[in-house]
């Protein structure tokens, strides 16, 4: 059984998806449709074909969002602003929580004897796990199609209070992560009986792990994410 | 015969300009007046005078307020500011200098020799 109410509201959501359209551009939209659904139903059509000749005559989805977004550039920035930030913030996180992982391992492992030589494999071993779990996560959110990550995330953004509590949120579980790390290293030096050369060498080691990774890694990804959103191909795609 | 994508686009302005100027109007009904006016010639896909609308709006010629229809939805209305005014006069006058250019152009014989 058709239900209007359901398929404007399906049509609706699809438009504000979009990330060119503001929440009143999209109900004025609505608005329309239902004027000419209205019109096309009191000439005798059903209103399941109105409906779909009124979505018709309103024009496609990708075509709207592209002319609203030559009147709202500001809302791809917006848009595009906010991934870069969130991008940078995971990146954040993954790497104090790298980090207090690995050297609260390291403070376990020198207590238990663990052979000092071998230390290197704690960055690298908790580095993989964490990028790891990112990719799975992000795949699992990509693969929910009906409620995409990006979607998820324009939900979120679109009004003040969302960005706000994103923003504490995030602040939190980052502060939490220094924190580890502040911690697990003054446990390190506090509770580790090794002597100073090898433990410059454990030092070190981590250091330059650390080093590689948010100075050669992270920065080689970021600018592959800023590549891969960069105008001229978002344009290409959008007319193609 | 159905008018060229190029010329419908650039004859938006000034036909929502002359459209408002007969007082406050929406959406659906500009269409739909576009529609009458040119005995069903001019397809304009629908959704696309919103844009046209935003930005006559942002260039100050028109005003927006929200509203509500005759069964008590929301609607959003548009009225011509007195800058707008003042746009569609001057718009007026570039057409009709494009209308009389052409209308010479073609009374004048063709030259063979």
């Amino acid at each position: 059984m058709f239900d209007l109410n359901q398929a404007i509201a399906a049509w609706s959501e699809q438009m504000r998806s979009t990330e060119t359209c503001r929440a009143g551009d999209v109900s004025e939209l609505e608005s329309h449709l239902r004027d000419t659904v209205a019109d096309l139903s009191a000439s005798g059509l059903s209103e399941e074909e109105a409906f779909w000749v009124a979505a018709r005559r309103l024009g496609d989805v990708g075509e709207l969002a592209q002319e609203f977004g030559k009147i709202n550039p500001t809302l791809i920035w917006r848009h595009r602003l906010f991934w870069m930030a969130s991008g940078y913030l995971v990146f954040l996180l993954v790497n104090s929580l790298g980090a207090g992982i690995t050297s609260l391992g390291i403070s376990t492992a020198a207590v238990s004897g663990f052979p000092i030589a071998w230390v290197w494999l704690f960055p690298v071993v908790t580095t993989t796990l964490l990028v790891a779990g990112i990719v799975v996560l992000v795949r699992w959110l990509l693969q929910r199609e009906t409620f995409g990550v990006d979607a998820y995330f324009l939900r979120i953004t679109r009004r003040w209070v969302g960005c706000v509590l994103l923003a504490v949120a995030v602040s939190l579980v980052s502060a939490g992560a220094v924190g580890l790390q502040i911690c697990s290293r003054y446990l390190m030096v506090r509770m580790v009986n090794v002597e100073p050369a090898a433990f410059r060498q454990v030092y070190y080691q981590t250091a330059i792990f650390g080093w590689a990774w948010s100075v050669v890694v992270a920065p080689v990804l970021l600018v592959l994410l800023v590549l891969w959103l960069r105008p001229s191909k978002r344009g290409a795609l959008a007319q193609g | 015969m159905s008018l060229s994508k190029d010329l419908v686009a650039a004859s938006a302005t000034p036909l929502v300009l002359s459209i408002l100027a007969r007082g406050e109007s929406y959406g659906y009904a500009i269409i739909k007046r576009v529609r009458e006016l040119s005995g069903g010639q001019m397809q304009w896909t629908d959704g696309m005078l919103y844009p046209v609308l935003h930005r006559l709006e942002r260039q100050g010629f028109i005003e927006a307020r929200w509203g509500a229809s005759e069964n008590g939805r929301k609607r959003k209305y548009y009225s011509l500011r007195e800058k707008g005014i003042e746009e569609l006069r001057l718009q007026r006058n570039q057409w009709m200098q494009v209308h009389e250019t052409l209308q010479k152009s073609w009374e004048e014989k063709p030259c063979l020799t």
